[in-house]
């Protein structure tokens, strides 16, 4: 992402600002090139949210829409992702409810074929496939906001100011809802998966 | 873990997301305490679990159709843009600053809520008077959940109440709206509507109206509907209602003297 607070922004984040003015301005072909650049972040976080890849088709289409309807509203001097991610997760947090997964996610799973590839392995491809089952359920059971908080800072890789500005929140409640999270995780884990190991 | 240290710090540490001074109370802590130490390798075991959902690959074909999706529905939209939506843009195009561009939209909300309210309140005149057909008057049915603006006790000197009648079979209604208008300001709204009504036992119920209507003589028209259930037509100028309403009445036409409800906007006035 954008790595907050970068003094000297990096030639691609100079490019998207650029872009993002332009698209602000009415430029749908600037647009394009902002979608082109975050698709794979949101229809990612997306599935993860919601748990299947066709409903996160679905969400990343609604959250380019409504981005662009929205643009106006974002200051161009900041970066768009974490707005983005916001709202991938304001528009999954809309599906999901609608269709009774936002609490209780379909599992995202990968075909075995994928996950041997992945490995080379038949064996140790789906023991990991088989591994993240679990790592997902015991992520579906944390409470909402610490589900997110985990999500986005251990999956998705964001740091914890990032996450505090995706879910318009405070550093400290935000890394309060991690430390919980973490434990609940681990708990969990131990519990279904810590005798296999 | 057994020595007490909080473990919402060492589920922090393992990730390196504590702030500087509880990251340094953790190190000083770890350095001298197995256990936390073991419990941190334990969780930095699970974190790469919780990692391993990073790797989580889609196929590329998800995201074949998503951008020419997206764009298609970009370009509809295009031609579909609301004029709510046009005017927070040229708001914010404008002034380029959120707080001004809200400040002009929160403006321009108490602008349009100002106008359907006036709208509305002009729909409900309006809608009290859509009983009237020239000049007949359709009997109205949900008169009873008017306003009460008094009883046969309040108007004994208005409506010449028989001794022999029970005076509180005597009801006087208006139309919700036309009240609200006249509390607010003491005018009658053009549209208003009172009923008179006087139940007579087995007899039945005897209803008669006034309708504030400037096309009518002296801006009202009187309605007697007897105990149809019909319709009545508009009382000839020169008889029943007019002349005593004309002469006696202190509000324009109305017993405001009379009515308790509608005092208080009389005295003001």
């Amino acid at each position: 992402m954008s790595r907050v607070s970068d003094d000297h922004p990096t030639p691609e984040q100079t490019e998207m600002a650029s872009l993002v003015r332009l698209a602000i301005g009415g430029d749908v072909a600037a647009f394009e090139g902002v979608i082109r650049r975050y698709e794979r972040r949101v229809i990612s976080i997306a599935a993860k949210l919601l748990g299947g890849v066709d409903d996160a088709q679905d969400a990343a289409q609604e959250v380019f829409f409504r981005a662009f309807r929205y643009l106006h509203r974002l200051d161009p001097n900041k970066p768009i992702e974490p707005w983005l991610v916001r709202m991938t997760v304001n528009v999954c947090r809309d599906i999901g409810r609608k269709r009774g997964r936002w609490r209780h996610t379909v599992p995202l799973v990968a075909a075995p074929e994928a996950a041997i590839a992945a490995t080379g392995d038949p064996h140790t491809g789906l023991t990991g496939e088989q591994e993240k089952q679990m790592v997902r359920r015991a992520l579906e059971s944390l409470p909402e906001k610490e589900r997110l908080a985990i999500l986005l800072r251990d999956v998705e890789g964001y740091a914890t100011a990032e996450v505090a500005e995706i879910l318009r929140s405070s550093e400290t409640t935000v890394r309060s809802q991690i430390s919980r999270g973490r434990l609940k995780m681990k708990q969990t884990l131990d519990r279904i998966i810590g005798g296999r190991q | 873990v057994t020595c007490g240290f909080p473990e919402k710090y060492l589920a922090l540490h393992v990730e390196a997301d504590l702030p500087l001074d509880e990251a340094f109370i953790t190190e000083k802590h770890l350095a001298i305490c197995e256990d936390c130490r073991q419990f941190v390798v334990q969780l930095a075991a699970r974190q790469s679990s919780i990692k391993s959902l990073r790797q989580d690959a889609i196929h590329a074909a998800a995201y074949a159709g998503l951008r020419q999706c997206a764009m298609s529905r970009i370009r509809c939209s295009l031609e579909n843009i609301g004029w709510m939506l046009r005017i927070e843009r040229a708001l914010f195009m404008a002034f380029r600053g959120r707080g001004y561009a809200l400040a002009g939209l929160v403006l321009a909300a108490v602008v349009s809520v100002s106008l359907i309210a006036q709208i509305t309140h002009s729909r409900a005149a309006v809608s009290a008077t859509a009983g009237l057909q020239g000049n007949v008057l359709l009997r109205p049915h949900d008169y009873r959940q008017w306003v009460l603006a008094g009883t046969g006790e309040d108007m004994e000197n208005a409506h010449s109440v028989d001794a022999s009648e029970s005076r509180a079979s005597h009801k006087v209604y208006i139309t919700p709206a036309a009240y609200r208008a006249y509390l607010k300001n003491g005018i009658f709204p053009e549209g208003t509507i009172m009923v008179l009504e006087q139940a007579s036992g087995a007899a039945g119920t005897e209803l008669m109206a006034s309708v504030k209507d400037s096309r009518f003589e002296g801006g009202w028209g009187f309605f007697d509907f007897g105990r149809g259930d019909g319709q009545a037509k508009e009382s000839a100028p020169e008889a029943g209602c007019r002349t005593c309403h004309d002469e006696r009445a202190q509000t324009d036409h109305v017993f405001t003297q009379y009515y308790p409800a509608l005092r208080p906007a009389r005295a003001e006035s």
